[in-house]
C-alpha cells in the first residue's frame, strides 16, 4: 500500500456502562481506501466506529486522524476535523428542504465552500437536483440514503464512516450506492470505511481490504480475496 | 360586541402568541418543559415596573433593561441547569422538576422584594381608539403591531437566516446536527436566548396593559404550552395559531359565561385534542416509517 495511512485505531477497549463490547481491536485505513467491516449482529462494528468517531470513549487504547492522537475527542470536533460519520438508516432532517439540509453543512462551518460542492453533490446524485425543493420526510428510503451521503459530502470529508449502507435499501438502491462508494473513491478521492452485517457479496465486490469482526474481536483483515479463500467467514457467522 | 369579543380574543392571542412561540422553540429544540418561561415572563415585567416606575429610568432605556434581563435569565437557566443535566443524560422529567423549582424560587424571590399585591404602571384610563365600531386601547394597538412586527421578524429568522435552519435542524435531528459538527452548546443557548426575549416581550405588553403580580408567569406558561400542544408541535407557526385560537376562546367564555371558566375551557380543549387530533392542528405529511 503506497498511500498514507490516515486513521489508525489501536487496541481499543470500549462498550457501554461497564460492559465491554470491544475488547483490544485494531483497525487501518488507507487514504483513498475502501475498508468493508463485516460480521454477525453483536460483533462490535457499530462499537467500534461510534469509539473512532467520538460518540463512545475508549478504556483504553489510541485513535489516530492525520496522524494527531484524536482519542477521546468530542465527535462535533472530528466531523469539523474531516470525519464523516453517515448514522445508519441515512439520518437526514425530514423537516427541511432537500436543498435545506444539503446547505447545513455551510451554516456550521463558514469557511466551506458552497456553490462548486452542490454541483459536484448534484452530478453525483442528479436525483437530487430535482427534489431539491421538496421536503425530505416525504423521500423515498433510497432517495433518503442519497441525501444522507449528500449532506456529509458538503462538509467535504476526507473520511467516510459508513454504518450499515445499504441494508435497508431495496436492490436497485443497493447497486446505486455501491457505484456510488466506487466513485467517490476514484474520483473524489476519499477513504471509506463501512460496515455491513448482510450483503457481504456486495461489500466484498467495492472494498480494497476486509476485516472480519466477532465478539468483539477482530478474526480477519485481509484482501476481498484471501477472505473468500479462507474460512473465516463461515466461522465467524455460523460458529 | 360579537365584533368586540373578536377583537379582544385575537389581542390576547397576540400576548399569548409571543410567549407560546418561545415556549415551544425551547422545547422543540431541548424537549425541556421549560416551566422556569414564566418566571422568565413575570422577572421581565417586574424589571420594567423597577426601572420605570421605582428608579423612574427613562421609558426606552427601562425597556431595554427588563428585556436584557428576562433574555439573561432565560440563557442562565439553560448554562446553569439544563445543559449540566443535558451532559449528565439526566432524563427530562429531571429538567422539568428542576424548572418547576426555578419557577418557584424566582416567583418567591419577586414576592419578597415587591410584594404580592397588583402593581399597575400605567394608572388611570387609557385613550381609546375606535374602528368599525370595535373599541382598542392604546396598549392594545401597540401590543398588536409589537406581534407582528416580531412575528414577521422571526419567521423571516427562522426560515431564511444560516442560524434560523441551524435551529431548525437541531430541534429536528439532534443526533444528525452533532454529527455533522454543530455545537450544540451554542446553539442551545441561542434558543434560549430567542424564546427568552419573546416571553420578555409578551411580559412588558402585559405589564403596560393590565399590570402585574407575581403569579402572571404560572397561566402564560400554562395556555402557551396547550397553545403549542393544539397549534402542532412540529412546526413553530401552529404555536401562533393555538395561541390565537386559546385567545378567542377565552374571550368568548368570559363573554358568553364567566371570566372563572377560562381555564376549564382552556383545559377541555387540550384534551379534545390530545384524544382526536394529538399532532395539533398544523402538522407535516409524514411516511409511515417516520409514525412509527
Amino acid at each position: 500500500m503506497n498511500n498514507q495511512k490516515i486513521l489508525e485505531a489501536k487496541e481499543i477497549v470500549a462498550g457501554y456502562n461497564k460492559k465491554m463490547v470491544l475488547q483490544g481491536v485494531s483497525i487501518e485505513l488507507y487514504e483513498k481506501e475502501v475498508v468493508a467491516l463485516i460480521g454477525p449482529n453483536g460483533a462490535g462494528k457499530s462499537t467500534l466506529i461510534k469509539t473512532v468517531f467520538g460518540i463512545l470513549k475508549p478504556k483504553s487504547g489510541k485513535i489516530f486522524f492525520k496522524g494527531e492522537d484524536i482519542t477521546g475527542r468530542e465527535p462535533y470536533k472530528n466531523s469539523l476535523n474531516g470525519m464523516g460519520y453517515f448514522i445508519q438508516g441515512g439520518e437526514v432532517f425530514t423537516n427541511l428542504t432537500v436543498m435545506e439540509n444539503l446547505l447545513i453543512p455551510q451554516y456550521i462551518d463558514k469557511k466551506l465552500e458552497r456553490e462548486n460542492l452542490l454541483d459536484e453533490v448534484f452530478s453525483l446524485f442528479p436525483e437530487l437536483k430535482s427534489l431539491n425543493d421538496k421536503r425530505a420526510g416525504i423521500l423515498s428510503g433510497g432517495e433518503r440514503q442519497m441525501l444522507a451521503l449528500g449532506i456529509l459530502l458538503m462538509k467535504k470529508p476526507e473520511i467516510l464512516l459508513l454504518d450499515e449502507p445499504i441494508s435497508k435499501l431495496a436492490p436497485i438502491w443497493k447497486n446505486k450506492f455501491i457505484e456510488k462508494i466506487k466513485e467517490l473513491k476514484e474520483k473524489w478521492g476519499l477513504s471509506i470505511i463501512f460496515w455491513a452485517e448482510q450483503d457481504i457479496p456486495k461489500a466484498l465486490s467495492v472494498a480494497d481490504r476486509v476485516y472480519v469482526m466477532k465478539l468483539g474481536k477482530m478474526e480477519f483483515c485481509g484482501t476481498p480475496e484471501e477472505l473468500r479463500q479462507g474460512k473465516k467467514l463461515e466461522e465467524a457467522y455460523f460458529k | 360586541m360579537t365584533l368586540q369579543v373578536i377583537a379582544n380574543g385575537l389581542i390576547a392571542g397576540c400576548v399569548y402568541a409571543l410567549v407560546a412561540l418561545g415556549f415551544g422553540l425551547i422545547y422543540k429544540t431541548t424537549r425541556i418543559l421549560h416551566f422556569a418561561h414564566g418566571a422568565v415572563y413575570t422577572a421581565a415585567a417586574y424589571a420594567l415596573y423597577f426601572f420605570l416606575i421605582s428608579i423612574s429610568f427613562p421609558v426606552f432605556i427601562s425597556i431595554v433593561l427588563a428585556l436584557i434581563i428576562g433574555t439573561l435569565l432565560g440563557i442562565s437557566t439553560e448554562t446553569f441547569l439544563y445543559y449540566p443535566l443535558h451532559r449528565k443524560k439526566a432524563p427530562y422529567a429531571i429538567s422539568f422538576i428542576a424548572s418547576m423549582g426555578i419557577y418557584l424560587f424566582l416567583v418567591n424571590l419577586i414576592a419578597m422584594l415587591f410584594g404580592n399585591e397588583v402593581k399597575i404602571i400605567q394608572p388611570g384610563l387609557e385613550k381609546t381608539y375606535q374602528f368599525a365600531g370595535i373599541i382598542l386601547t392604546r396598549t392594545q394597538i401597540i401590543e398588536t403591531i409589537v406581534f407582528v412586527v416580531v412575528f414577521l421578524v422571526f419567521y423571516i429568522f427562522m426560515k431564511k437566516s444560516g442560524l434560523g435552519r441551524l435551529i431548525r435542524a437541531l430541534s429536528n435531528n439532534p443526533e444528525l446536527a452533532t454529527v455533522l459538527g454543530m455545537n450544540i452548546r451554542k446553539t442551545r443557548l441561542l434558543v434560549f436566548g430567542l424564546g427568552s426575549l419573546l416571553a420578555s416581550i409578551s411580559g412588558l405588553l402585559v405589564a403596560l396593559d393590565i399590570g402585574i403580580d407575581p403569579n402572571i408567569g404560572f397561566s402564560a406558561v400554562f395556555v402557551c404550552a396547550v397553545a403549542v400542544i393544539i397549534g402542532g408541535i412540529d412546526i413553530f407557526e401552529g404555536a401562533v395559531l393555538g395561541a390565537f385560537l386559546l385567545g378567542l376562546i377565552q374571550n368568548i367564555t368570559i363573554w358568553k359565561l364567566s371570566a372563572r371558566w377560562q381555564e376549564a375551557i382552556t383545559f377541555g380543549i387540550l384534551i379534545l385534542f390530545l384524544l382526536l387530533r394529538p399532532q395539533g392542528i398544523l402538522s407535516y405529511k409524514k411516511r409511515m416509517e417516520e409514525i412509527s
